[in-house]
């Protein structure tokens, strides 16, 4: 049987560090603004780079106790419990009005009105020529022979800018063809300019007549290309309906000059723009395009304020955007060609800073309140991370881990109940809780006993221990270290953030002399044991390091780790989005030390299989090859700061396992282990023979 | 009066020079002549040089006790002498090198000071000198027999040119003293030779060599003292088949018949050779098939006890064994174990305590201990053993319980237990029945690991069992496994758990909740615990022949405590005694706890030695003649 990932799933819904957030918190997918609750696995959501990432895992869980409701400055507000990570932007130099920002992860209850959310940019561009056009259909003799492809160009952009701010889908009356529809627009009556220019463009891309009609008595001019092959087309780009107008995905990744004829033609329909004071607004009825000219207009590098106008009598409810400062309504003008001096508009200064990657929004106020009840959570591949209406929200690094272990055990296709996770205490400890295996979650430090009793008693299970690094190299350093000496074939998976996540952050043994992470009130003071150098001297056979947020390595180290016969153990460096403010993602990642020629980040990790590194200890190596792995080993478990080696660093296949070692004293132990002797028969009477051993002690 | 095949023999000397093989060779000897025997070991925590002795009683009764005299001294150095000479009854014999005669007091460095003190007080006040011969003056005047005895010499005659090196003279001199032992109670030489053979077990050369140290002192000691000794020992034909075991030996035979297939330990005194023994009989048959126990020493405690726990996640029975301080280490997974309801068998021998304490020594000093270890509140079984053939059947008993109700059961055993020695009827595992529990394979989907159930037990799955996935934690949890801080949930998982103890106090027969020896409605009713079971039974048998109204009520379950069935007795005693090896009388204190019945007297010792027949003898005299003290203290021991 083949199974799925969803087959090592629990239903269990972890409860501690990650965070959650309230139903009904509005999440941006791809393409659409979603709350929380309706987002499912395989879902794409925006991440903290800018990019859309698919989702790997929805958690939900009872919450009772405290939420933090965060308003920001504009884009609206995210409701959080208290200990969720959201990323903010910090002056470096906290007491000047620098311009240097540092991004940290910082706990919903830790941020202060005035902090600045860091909300990214969608940064993803791809830039397209054309666009096909559905495919005639064979009843359809009224449509007039159209393209197969439309250009997209400005115009084209434009059109679609005027369609979703005015046009609607004209299904003629019930008597003749379903096939007979129109794309309608109607305007001002003053607006005969764009009128001129919907003529332009429909004739030039697709050879179609453009009818227009006065509406005498309401000052409107109704527009209609007759086509119903058009009119499908726009009915699959743009929804039907005003209340689901919306962009296609693709619209939304066009490059900044293109989406700027796009601004136009919405701005022209349903947008304002006050003539000397800076003020503009854009209004609409579909919440999802409201939501989708934000990120247009964060593109551009402007910042709207976003509000809803509930319905009443007569109205729907109804969405606008407003552009309220000097520095953003002058940059709009100027996109939408508005013939003014950028000077010339009155008005307040803008609150929010205009980043590359993200633009920063101070935090209004924050609030806090009693609530009982579900509370969701997402793992996002890759970033880990997901953009809220107003915040970028992190979820914790285990989850990562937890991930790849799900993974490890999919792409082996192990029998759940021959699988075995034993973690101990941190935050890493409630693993088990959600895989689909034997699940044991011991005690603070003892994991490797715990896990190395149940492998001698049954060594057919696949047997997987977890843990942090104050877990497995503190309080059970004792049992790391003759773990080692055993070598018996379990696999350890050690989460190393450096820090005591669970207790708030103290040191951890990893961290490193001198370091101050933001828990420390002074930095610390002991230096930070090497974990790797440390598996070494205690004669694990198979030694890794690998990296959270490199699921597809850590997948990869696993599965390999599982299969060695011995013990293993996998070093996984670990950001701790809530404690470690030092080795953080971006931090691992070298986004501090970017390349002056291309402007692109330097990592610090690296993968030592990609530079030809072996790891492999054989059977009949000269002790002279051997002293050499093992000389580059030392090597690359010295290795930190600038470049932090990841991948197998060592795998030694010529020390016997421990069982192997029992099996020299008890031949038939894989066959017989402790666990699967018939120790009584069917009456319970004991099966042993112990004449043998009494004859020994006979005296009569 | 002549006396026939009773005798109480003690061999002493450095640590590390013999004392064992000595004991052993002589208690072996007698055990081959159809006698019964009891050994009790004492030594120092350290392993050259300090001093250590061996008791051996002798008997044609059954012997399960030392005495607080000695009928045969047997020394190998000074030290002995000094320390143990008061002991030898008027008319008993000392045995000893006469090439020590002139050793002082203050020369022999090993003495504590106490005890030198003590010595050199001893002789100045009766103006003898403070040397060996000071020591014997005064033996011989207290009617004591003196059998110096030249091994040297001896030797030297045996090798001719080839004198042996030291240590194996050393050793050829212990076998000579027992030998000399033979000779004075005129036991045959033979069994003494058949001892050798078992001993030196196809060591052909060792064996000869022994052999005929053995026959020179035997003979010297024939020609050399013509006068009869009052003691004589003669074989006896054994109506039964016996071996002679130690405690820790029954105990890892009954981990092997209980079907334990996991032992983990760390190094302990006196707990490690219990290990060892097993370690070294790792392999067996099983009903045609092999078997065999993995024996692991860990790191530590920690790594013991929870080693032993995932193990018996695992499905194998699985069990630890250790003292006080490694114990001590074990109670935050003994709690784990409790909450997992995880069936792991800790045998525990109580030693001097508290911290290190007398590594070596004996005491019951950890009963209220191992009632409480651990945070919280969690069922656990509790059972002592009092002899070695309890020790035996009663670890077939805990792994039982342990399965059964789903618990970790500690077996409370003690130095006296682990390091003594007795010919004991032969074991027979078949006697003992296994009892897995509701051990559950054949499932479907939505299986409870912690499922509800009336008797709180819930059908247990293994490691590895399809559709049978659970999980544990620390934490509280629900049925399945899961955290959960509800409190509903909680309540019903704790009445769940304890509701388990509830059956077990039900389920558990009375046989092997107490032992009654004698008529309950006696003018005494002693109650105890343990070791002292032994040295109780064997002043009981004097003492009800001496037509003395006294009973025995031996405590095997100390949780759950049978307080009914203790109350019920105890309400119809007219005077009620708790005899254990502890200060405060925990015990005691535990029954009137539970029954709120007090005991008249405390019969305590807590010296770091064993109690003896004579002092259980002489604390009931005192009470039965109304003169005792609530609270006696017993001290003898060296």
């Amino acid at each position: 049987m083949v199974r799925k990932a969803q087959d090592y799933k629990t239903n269990v819904h972890n409860n501690w560090c990650p965070g959650c957030v309230l139903p009904g918190s509005l999440i941006h997918t791809n393409p659409d603004i979603k709350p929380i609750e309706t987002i499912t696995v395989g879902d794409r959501v925006l991440g903290w780079d800018g990019h859309y990432h698919r989702v790997t895992e929805v958690f939900s869980h009872r919450h009772q106790g405290p939420m933090y409701r965060i308003r920001a400055k504009c884009l609206g507000e995210t409701v959080l419990t208290p200990e969720h990570p959201v990323l903010i932007a910090r002056r470096h130099h906290p007491k000047r009005h620098n311009k240097r920002f540092e991004l940290v992860w910082e706990r919903a209850d830790q941020i202060k009105k005035g902090d600045y959310l860091a909300y990214p940019i969608l940064s993803e561009v791809i830039d397209l020529e054309e666009v096909e056009l559905p495919k005639k259909l064979l009843m359809d003799r009224k449509s007039s022979l159209l393209p197969d492809k439309v250009k997209i160009s400005g115009a084209f952009l434009r059109l679609v800018g005027y369609y979703l701010a005015e046009g609607w889908i004209d299904q003629r009356s019930a008597n003749k063809s379903k096939l007979d529809a129109s794309v309608c627009f109607s305007f001002n009556i003053n607006e005969h300019e764009y009128v001129e220019d919907i003529k332009r463009i429909v004739s030039n891309l697709f050879g179609l007549q453009v009818t227009s009609k006065e509406k005498s008595g309401r000052n409107l001019v109704e527009v209609s290309i007759h086509s119903s092959r058009l009119a499908r087309a726009f009915r699959e780009w743009f929804g039907s309906g005003a209340q689901n107008k919306r962009l296609p995905h693709f619209m939304m990744l066009l490059p900044l000059e293109k989406q700027r004829e796009l601004l136009k033609g919405l701005w022209r329909g349903d947008g304002w723009v006050h003539p000397t004071r800076a003020r503009a607004s854009y209004r609409t009825i579909s919440k999802k395009l409201r939501d989708q000219l934000k990120l247009l207009l964060l593109r551009q590098g402007i910042v709207p304020s976003v509000y809803t106008d509930p319905a009443r009598p007569g109205h729907r409810e109804a969405y606008t955007l407003f552009v309220t400062n000097q520095r953003d309504v002058a940059h709009l003008a100027k996109i939408l060609g508005l013939r003014r001096r950028t000077g010339r508009f009155t008005g307040k200064p803008p609150s929010t800073i205009v980043g590359q990657n993200f633009v920063m929004i101070p935090v209004a106020s924050i609030e806090t309140f009693e609530y009982d009840g579900p509370v969701w959570n997402l793992e996002v591949e890759d970033v880990h991370s997901y953009v809220s209406e107003c915040a970028t929200l992190h979820n914790c690094g285990d989850f990562g881990i937890l991930n790849a272990v799900q993974m490890a055990l999919t792409e082996l296709d192990l029998d759940p109940h021959r699988v075995a996770v034993f973690s101990g205490i941190g935050c890493s400890g409630k693993t088990p809780h959600y895989i689909n295996t034997y699940g044991i979650h011991t005690l603070h430090g003892r994991v490797l006993p715990y896990a190395t009793g149940a492998k001698l008693a049954n060594p057919d299970l696949t047997v997987i221990a977890v843990g942090g690094d104050g877990d497995g190299l503190g309080i059970g350093a004792g049992h790391f270290v003759n773990a080692g000496r055993r070598n018996t074939d379990i696999t350890y998976i050690l989460h190393n953030n450096g820090v005591y996540g669970l207790t708030k952050g103290q040191a951890s043994p990893t961290l490193k002399l001198g370091v101050q992470t933001k828990s420390l009130p002074q930095p610390n003071i002991n230096q930070g044991v090497n974990p790797l150098f440390l598996a070494l001297a205690a004669g694990y056979t198979f030694i890794a390091r690998s990296y959270a947020y490199d699921i597809k390595h850590l997948v990869s180290v696993i599965k390999q780790a599982i299969a060695h016969n011995g013990s293993a153990f996998i070093d996984v460096l670990q950001p701790c989005p809530t404690y470690n403010d030092i080795n953080t993602r971006e931090w691992y990642g070298g986004e501090d030390r970017k390349d002056p020629q291309t402007g692109k980040a330097l990592p610090r990790v690296y993968k030592v299989e990609e530079q030809g590194y072996d790891p492999l200890i054989r059977p009949g190596m000269s002790d002279a090859e051997i002293t050499e792995k093992l000389n580059k080993f030392i090597e690359k478990a010295l290795e930190w700061g600038d470049r932090i080696p990841i991948g197998i660093l060592l795998k030694n296949e010529t020390v016997p396992s421990y069982e192997e070692r029992i099996a020299q004293r008890i031949p038939f132990y894989r066959e017989a282990p402790p666990a699967k002797q018939t120790i009584a028969d069917s009456q319970g009477r004991p099966t042993i023979d112990l004449t043998k051993f009494l004859d020994e002690l006979k005296v009569t | 009066m002549p006396q026939k095949n009773s005798l109480a023999w003690l061999v002493g000397g450095a640590q590390g020079s013999g004392v064992d093989s000595a004991a052993n060779l002589f208690a072996k000897a007698c055990a081959f002549g159809g006698l019964y025997v009891y050994g009790q070991r004492e030594y120092y925590s350290n392993i050259m040089g300090e001093h250590s002795y061996y008791q051996v009683t002798v008997s044609d009764r059954p012997v399960r006790s030392t005495r607080s005299y000695t009928d045969i001294l047997v020394s190998a150095d000074a030290e002995t002498v000094f320390l143990h000479a008061l002991t030898v009854k008027p008319n008993g014999a000392l045995v000893y090198d006469p090439k020590l005669i002139d050793t002082t007091v203050s020369k022999v460095a090993a003495l504590e000071h106490r005890a030198r003190h003590d010595i050199q007080h001893y002789l100045q006040s009766r103006d003898l000198d403070e040397t060996l011969g000071g020591m014997l003056q005064d033996a011989q005047a207290r009617g004591v027999r003196l059998y110096p005895v030249p091994f040297d010499e001896l030797l030297q005659k045996m090798m001719g040119e080839k004198a042996p090196q030291l240590a194996q003279a050393k050793r050829l001199a212990n076998a000579m003293a027992v030998a000399a032992s033979c000779a004075i109670v005129r036991y045959d030489i033979k069994l003494l030779e058949r001892a050798l053979e078992d001993i030196f077990h196809g060591k052909k050369k060792v064996i000869e060599l022994n052999l005929r140290a053995c026959e020179l002192a035997y003979e010297y000691i024939i020609k050399n003292f013509t006068q009869d000794f009052p003691i004589t020992l003669e074989p006896i034909k054994a109506s039964e088949s016996r071996i002679y075991v130690t405690g820790n030996q029954a105990t890892a035979l009954g981990k092997l018949a209980a079907g334990c297939t996991v032992q983990t330990y760390y190094p302990i005194s006196p707990a490690t050779d219990e290990s060892t023994y097993l370690e070294a009989h790792q392999v067996f048959e099983r009903h045609g098939e092999r078997g065999a126990i993995v024996v692991v020493q860990v790191e530590d405690e920690i790594a013991a006890i929870t080693m032993a726990t995932g193990a018996a996640l695992a499905g194998a029975r699985a069990a630890t064994s250790t003292s006080g301080p490694g114990f001590s280490l074990m109670v935050e997974a003994l709690g784990w174990a409790g909450i997992n309801e995880v069936p792991v068998v800790v045998t525990l021998y109580q030693r001097g305590s508290p911290s290190t304490g007398l590594p070596t020594r004996h005491e019951q000093g950890d009963l209220r201990f191992v009632l409480h270890a651990g945070h919280g509140e969690f069922p656990r079984i509790v059972l002592a053993s009092g002899d070695l053939e309890e020790c035996f059947y009663d670890e077939i008993r805990a792994f039982n319980y342990a399965e059964k109700y789903q618990l970790p059961v500690i077996h409370l055993l003690d130095k006296a237990l682990a390091s003594s020695s007795q010919t004991s009827p032969i074991f027979d595992p078949l006697k003992g029945r296994i009892d897995r529990g509701v051990l559950v394979s054949d499932l479907s989907d939505g299986y409870k690991r912690f499922a509800y159930t009336e008797s709180g037990i819930s059908p247990r799955t293994i490691l590895g069992t399809p559709n049978g996935i659970f999980w544990n934690t620390g934490d509280e949890h629900d049925e399945f496994g899961h955290i959960t801080e509800d409190p509903v949930e909680r309540v019903r998982m704790m009445d769940k758990r304890a509701k388990k103890l509830e059956i077990a106090a039900r389920e558990i027969s009375l046989s092997e909740k107490l032992n009654i020896f004698g008529d309950p409605d006696s003018e005494l009713v002693l109650v105890s615990w343990g070791s002292p079971k032994g040295a109780i039974l064997d002043a009981l048998e004097v003492l009800h022949a001496e037509k003395h109204s006294v009973c025995f009520v031996q405590c095997r379950l100390l949780s759950p405590l049978p307080s009914d069935d203790l109350k019920r007795l105890l309400e119809r005693a007219k005077r009620r005694a708790c005899i254990e090896n502890n200060y405060s009388g925990q015990f005691a204190g535990l029954v009137r706890e539970q029954t709120g019945i007090a005991m008249d007297h405390l019969i305590l010792k807590f010296n770091g030695r064993p109690i003896t027949r004579d002092e259980v003898y002489h604390s009931v005299k005192e009470i039965l003649s109304g003169k005792a003290p609530r609270r006696m203290v017993l001290t003898h021991g060296a």
